[in-house]
Formats: structure tokens, sequence, C-alpha cells
């Protein structure tokens, strides 16, 4: 049984070798996954062209309920972003080492999560072509966006964090584009060149590179909680019942990082399996990503069930009349759904043999994102179907329409990944170097203290690339 | 009623000791489930304050017995046009309290037995013993919490609630218990006494433990404000209302500086997290924060003829004295009897 998180005896040369090979030849299933992906996002244009066409009618978008599938996918999404923050951000500055090769991918579903999101306002507002008018901007129009608005809020935050998710992803990779551009021949060479900025790895490169680097960590997380606390606020700034609860802004960052936990499980699952990364996503990595999605699972149970407390325990009938709607009324399947999928499942992260089992771990993972999803949905949906006014009282199912759309969107995603991983290097090859470096001076033996610096078949000094100690 | 800011002052000093027995095995468990390799040196002497318990336990009776002065709602409960919430019952309010106090104490004191037994035995069952209490244990800190914090400060005020509030009490309590964890190792190393003395790099772990819960503890202040505020609800902006503007301004104003201005301010600096004595000053503050924050809920939940600025009066210092006396003669007692310090 494998026990270590990283095989300390593995060359450097070697994880070179493993990820830039990853980035030419994955398995089959790589493109599998890239046409499915393709035929989703066809799904979501055609609905979308449709949309655009005749208008929102066929959304089954109507007052009361103007915000349906797509506002809680735009949050789902959001909420996705926050895996890149947690792993590379949060666990870079307490020092957790196990997340070294898997938190380049993380980084990058930040990034994608966020363009994914961003789609969706757009989408919804029907007028596409008119989504500017949200930012602020003078114009001669005499429009000023509400900044007592948090939708305005969004604007602003969600910009902010794409750029700063963005920008660490890129400033993260660039030791690692470096041995990319020096591998790599045509087009590949020419883009690693630009993008590596010419990096040579000397000591004043490192010294600054260490600094931005943590600088920028801890900027992302005020920043991460902020966007979703933000999110939160579009509904718990009302005073419409379900969604004007003081738990919101935790229970929206809890359910972004367990959403991000629980995809960061499904695609190291799928990576170490396209491209072969069996040394480097290992299973003790995959069990202690699995722990911390199971505690980040309690405390979003935890913030549910509290909020079930706190209603029962008011004097606000509007709010109990909802409450008891979501556990009876016509979205009950889909909202102990949610539960079931959010507060059980979860559980069988807690027993040792099935984090171990991969093919359990993908279901489970599935299934958790799933209960996310749905609990966006059972945020956005009875609220509006059972707000303070009776005459206002409607049940409404969203039309393929929506559902095109919303599919569409995870093969958006979906696409935008498969093209990052087979471009870019999917695990961070100097921090594995480092990892290892540590794990071997950590490690107890006489014979592997002797092997300290250098692996028999790692370069010589001199003929080592210009990253060398990357 | 006349009196509730001593009552307050009671409740307030049975909150602080309860907090530090419950924090000390909490922090136990913790650092033993994110596998924090220091815990080895600072767990004996945390789990120690579990001899609070019995202290807690008293002053819970005599809260608990001391009906209407301690609960002002009872006053109102059999009013025929006074609607309670259901949790507002005081046979129901007594049992629950006792009966998850003695659970809670008997789960948290299996764990100090079992960790023991993990020191002493390495077999796998006491090791698997040990980490399966240890992961029940934050469920019991959650649920117990809680509890706590709707009895003893959200409903005070009958059909006010805030759904984050019971995790903002505890966190904070949480806080409280690692600044003053931190005050309480920095004597002991001080006086020599230390059977088994800890490194210095543990006050720069404290520190940046406390400058995290620092930052959370405003997040959930911070959000649970904005919120009511934004939603401007008459029901639920008086509560924050009568606090921020009535005869508890002066120390509303002064929790908020002690408890998150000073702690980041100076914590956020990395230098000052290498200091045991700048960290030790800002654990002063967070632990004296802690206490206003405390009493500013419980005795801000009542008219402000009935309270008073805490200290103010003889029975708040004989009361307050008393209580820290005694668990101090009790932490004593038991660092001693399970040589941890040298008599």
């Amino acid at each position: 049984m494998q026990t270590k998180d990283i095989n300390e005896n593995i060359a450097w040369a070697k994880i070179n070798a493993d990820v830039l090979r990853s980035m030419e030849n994955p398995r089959k299933g790589y493109w599998i996954a890239v046409g499915a992906c393709l035929l989703m996002i066809a799904c979501a244009v055609m609905a979308e062209i449709y949309q655009y066409q005749v208008g929102m009618g066929p959304s089954n978008l109507n007052w009361p309920h103007m915000w349906d599938l797509y506002i809680a996918t735009f949050v789902f999404w959001i909420g996705m972003s926050h895996s890149g923050t947690l792993l590379s951000a949060i666990l870079h500055i307490i020092g957790a080492d196990w997340r070294k090769p898997i938190y380049r991918f993380a980084e990058a579903m930040t990034t994608f999560s966020l363009l994914t999101a961003g789609l969706f306002p757009i989408i919804h507002l029907g007028r596409v072509w008119n989504m500017y008018w949200v930012l602020p901007y003078v114009s001669d129009r005499g429009i000023w966006p509400n900044f007592r608005s948090p939708l305005v809020w969004d604007a602003f935050a969600i910009t902010t964090y794409l750029t700063s998710s963005a920008l660490f992803l890129f400033i993260g990779m660039i030791p690692d584009l470096a041995i990319c551009r020096d591998n790599a021949r045509g087009w590949r060479q020419k883009l690693y060149t630009v993008l590596s900025l010419g990096w040579q790895g000397d000591d004043r490169q490192w010294r600054h590179f260490r600094k931005i680097y943590m600088l920028m960590a801890c900027f992302l997380i005020p920043l991460a909680v902020s966007v979703h606390s933000i999110v939160s606020a579009d509904f718990a700034m009302s005073i419409m019942p379900g969604w004007h609860v003081t738990t919101f802004p935790p229970y929206f960052v809890a359910g972004a990082l367990y959403s991000g936990c629980a995809a960061i499980i499904t695609l190291f699952i799928l990576l170490r399996y396209f491209f072969r990364f069996d040394e480097y996503m290992t299973i003790p990595i995959l069990e202690k990503t699995c722990k911390l999605t199971f505690a980040i699972a309690m405390v979003w149970t935890y913030l549910n069930l509290i909020e079930f407390a706190s209603t029962w325990y008011s004097h606000d009938p509007v709010a109990k009349e909802l409450l008891w709607a979501k556990f009876t009324g016509p979205y009950a399947p889909f909202f102990w759904m949610m539960l079931f999928c959010g507060s059980v499942v979860p559980f069988a992260l807690a027993f040792e043999k099935m984090r171990r089992h991969l093919p359990t771990m993908f279901v489970v993972s599935l299934l958790l994102n799933l209960g996310m999803w749905l609990e966006r949905w059972m945020i956005v949906t009875p609220t509006l179907s059972l707000s303070h006014s009776p005459f206002a009282w409607d049940v409404m199912w969203p039309s393929m329409v929506q559902w095109a759309i919303v599919f569409g969107s995870f093969g958006w995603f979906g696409l935008l990944f498969l093209i990052f991983v087979k471009v870019f290097p999917s695990v961070s090859m100097y921090e594995v170097k480092e990892m290892v470096f540590h794990r071997r001076r950590h490690a107890p033996s006489e014979e592997t203290a002797q092997k300290l610096h250098r692996r028999a078949d790692d370069p010589k000094p001199g003929a080592q690339p210009s990253t060398e100690g990357a | 009623m006349e009196n509730f800011g001593t009552w307050s002052v009671l409740i307030t000093n049975f909150l602080f000791v309860l907090y530090l027995a419950l924090g000390g095995v909490t922090l136990a468990s913790v650092l033993h489930l994110c596998n924090g390799q220091w815990r080895f040196q600072v767990r004996d002497l945390a789990c120690s304050l579990a001899v609070l318990f019995p202290v807690a336990f008293v002053l819970l009776l005599v809260i608990l017995a001391s009906g209407e002065a301690s609960f002002p709602w009872l006053a109102h409960a059999h009013d025929p046009d006074s609607h309670l919430p259901g949790w507002h019952n005081y046979g129901f309010l007594v049992t629950r309290e006792i009966l998850a106090f003695l659970a809670v104490m008997g789960v948290y004191i299996a764990f100090i037995k079992y960790q023991h037994e993990s020191d002493i035995d390495a077999s796998p069952e006491a090791q698997r013993r040990f980490r399966n209490i240890a992961l029940l244990i934050p469920f019991f800190y959650f649920s117990y919490g809680s509890m706590v914090a709707w009895d003893f400060e959200m409903t005070m005020v009958p059909n006010w609630h805030s759904a984050s509030y019971a995790a903002y009490h505890f966190q904070s309590n949480f806080h409280m218990f690692l600044a003053f964890f931190t005050i309480f190792l920095f004597f002991l190393a001080r006086s020599g006494k230390l059977v088994k003395p800890f490194q210095n790099y543990i006050y720069n772990f404290m520190a940046q433990f406390m400058l995290a819960m620092t930052i959370l503890w405003t997040y959930l202040y911070f959000t649970q404000y904005l919120i009511i505020w934004y939603g401007r609800l008459p029901e639920e902006t008086f509560r924050f209302a009568n606090m921020m503007d009535l005869g508890l301004a002066p120390i509303w104003w002064l929790f908020l500086a002690l408890k998150f201005v000073i702690p980041f301010c100076v914590l956020a600096i990395t230098p000052n997290r290498h200091n045991p004595v700048v960290i030790v000053g800002v654990a002063f503050s967070i632990v004296i924060g802690t206490w206003l924050e405390r009493y500013t809920w419980i005795s801000g939940s009542v008219d402000p003829e009935y309270y008073h600025i805490p200290m103010t009066s003889i029975m708040d210092i004989v009361i307050t004295a008393v209580v820290f006396g005694v668990s101090w003669v009790a932490v004593k007692w038991g660092l001693t009897r399970y040589g941890l310090i040298r008599a």
C-alpha cells in the first residue's frame, strides 16, 4: 500500500520528462473527453442562438422567476473557482507541501470556472450586447452604476478575482515555462519563450519570484473570500424569505470550497489517468484532499442545520413556510437530494478503504458536485416561488433552453481545462522537485541522506538547464 | 433584573471558564487531526485546563438556579400576550444545559484519557481509539457551542435571531482561548517550573493561529452586521442599535479595537510574530476584548437602566475575583497533580 505522498527517490530529470511527455501524448480518453466537451458546447450554442433570436420567452424566465438556472449555475461556477485559492494560497501559506503536485490544475480550474461563470450574467441579461452597462464607467448617456447594488459589487469583485487568479496562475508557471522553452520545438518553443519572460533561474529571479508569489497568495485569500461573500450578498442583502440569512456569506464560502475540493478530486482522477501521473498524483495525496473535503462538508452541513434551526426558532411565518415547502413542496425531491449528496455522501470520505478506491472516489466527487449545484438551485428557485406576496406564488420548471446552456457550460469549462493541460504543464515541476528535495532531506536513512543533493541520473552540474533548482 | 449587569458579569465569567475548559481539548484534537507536529509540546498543558469543568459546572448551576435574574425573558414567559418561541421554556433550558454539559464533559475527559493511553501504548487499537475520539471533538464543540450561544446570548432577546450568531460566538471564544493559552504558556515558561519546557517557536505558531482567528472573527462579525444593517428590519437592527448607541457604546467600540484593530495591526507584521512579549501583549488585548464582547451581548439584551459599565460595582469585582481565583487554584492543582509543573 502506497503511504508516501511522493517517492523521494524520483530523479529530477524524470520529473521533467514525465510532465513534458504529458503535453505530447495523452491517452485516448483525453481526446474522447475533448469530443464530449465540444458536443456539449454545441448544444449550448444552439440553445443560445435560439434564445437570442426569439427572446427570453423560451427560457421560461418570467415574473416571479426572474432568476433561475442561469444565476444558480453562475453561483456554482464562482464557487468552483475557490479550489485554486484553497490549494495554492491557503495551503501554500500554511506550508502543506502535499499540495505541490496538484495545485497547478486547481489554479487553472479557478481561472476557467470564472470565465465560465462570467458568461451567465451575460446570457441571463437577454440583451447580451448591453452587458457592458454594468461596468463602472462614465458615459455620455448618463448611465452610472448603482454602487449600493450588490450586483455591481459582483462586477468589481469577479473581475478583480479573475485578473488576480489569472496572474497568480501565470506567475506560478514561469519557472516551468522556462523548462518547457528549453525542451520544446516549433510553435511551442516560441510560445514558451514569450511566456517565460526570460527566466534564467538565477538567485535574484528566484528571490523576487518567491516574494511576489507569497504576496499574491496573501492577497488572493481575502479576495476569494470576499468574492463569494459578495455573491451571497446578491441574495442576503434582500429581505426575501430564505435569502436574508446571516449565515449566507460563510455558507457560500464553505459551499464554494466544498465544490472546489470535490472538483479537484474528479480532475485529479481524470488527469492521473489521461497523463499517467501515478507517481505525482498519488493515493496519499488524494486521501488528504478527501479528508479536507470531508472537513469542509461537515462545516457546510453545520451551516445548513443552524439555518434550519434559526428559521424554526424565529417568528417569521413566511420563512418557516418556505423552509417547510423546501422539505415537502414541489422542489422537495431536489432539496432532499441536495442534502443527501452534500451531507450523507461525504461520509464515504471518512473511510480509508473508500478513499483509496479511485472509481468510488470518482463517483463520490461527482455526487458531491451534484449536491453543490442543487444547493445553488435550491437557494434561488424556491424563494422566488414562495415569497412574501401570495399572489406571486408560482412553481416554475426550467425549459430545455436553460438546461442546454447549463449543460454546455460544463463542456465549455472542460474544453478550456483540457486545452490548458495539453499546452501547459499541469504538474508544477519545480515545486515537485522541491517537495522531493525536502522529503529526501528529512528521510531518516543514512543512504538517503547521502543522496540528498543529486540523483545518479540527474544532469551533471553545468549540463543542467538554466532552470536548475526550479 | 435591577442587577442584571452583575448577573451578566457572572454569566460572562462562566462562559470564560467554560470555553477555557473546552478550548484546550479542542485545540489538542484539532492539532492531532491536522497532524501538527508541534502538538506534542503543548497538548498536555492545553488539556490541563479541562480541570475547569467542575468550576464551570458550579457556575452553570448557580446561573440556572437564579432563574429570572439571569434570564429576564422568564418574567414574560407566562404573559397572555407574550408568545415566546418554543426554545424559551425554563424546564427545557435547565434540562438541556445540564445534560449537554455532562455529556460534553464526559467526552472531553475520555479524550484526555485516550490521549494519555496513546502516549504510553503504541498499539494500533489505542491509536485508533484516540483518533476516533479526536474526530468527535469538533462535532461536540460546534454543537454544544451553538447551544450555549443561543441560551446565554442570542435568545436573551426573545425573537431576535441571527443564523450565524452561534458560529460567531464559539469562534470568538476559541479566539479567546488561544490568546489565554499563549499567556498561560508564557508565564509557565517564565516560572521555570515546567517539567517539559517547550521550544520558543511555539509562540510564533500561536501568533499565526491568533492572527488567523482574528481575521475569521472579523469576517463573521462583519458579515452578520452587514446583512442586518443592509436589511434595515427594525426587529433585527434594534439590538445592535441598543448596544452601539446607548450605555454600552464605549465598550462596543473598545472590544472592536481590542479584538480586531490591535491584534491585526500588530500580528500582521512578521517580526512581531516572533517576539513573545509582543505576542503576549496582543493576547491580553484579545482576552480582555472577548470578555467585554461577551458582557456587551449579554447585558445589552435589556434596557440600559438595568445594566452598568462592568467592574464599576464592587459585586462585579468580587464575583470575577472569586471565579478566577478558584479557577487558578484548580488549574495549579491540576498541573501539579499530573506532573506538568514542579511543585
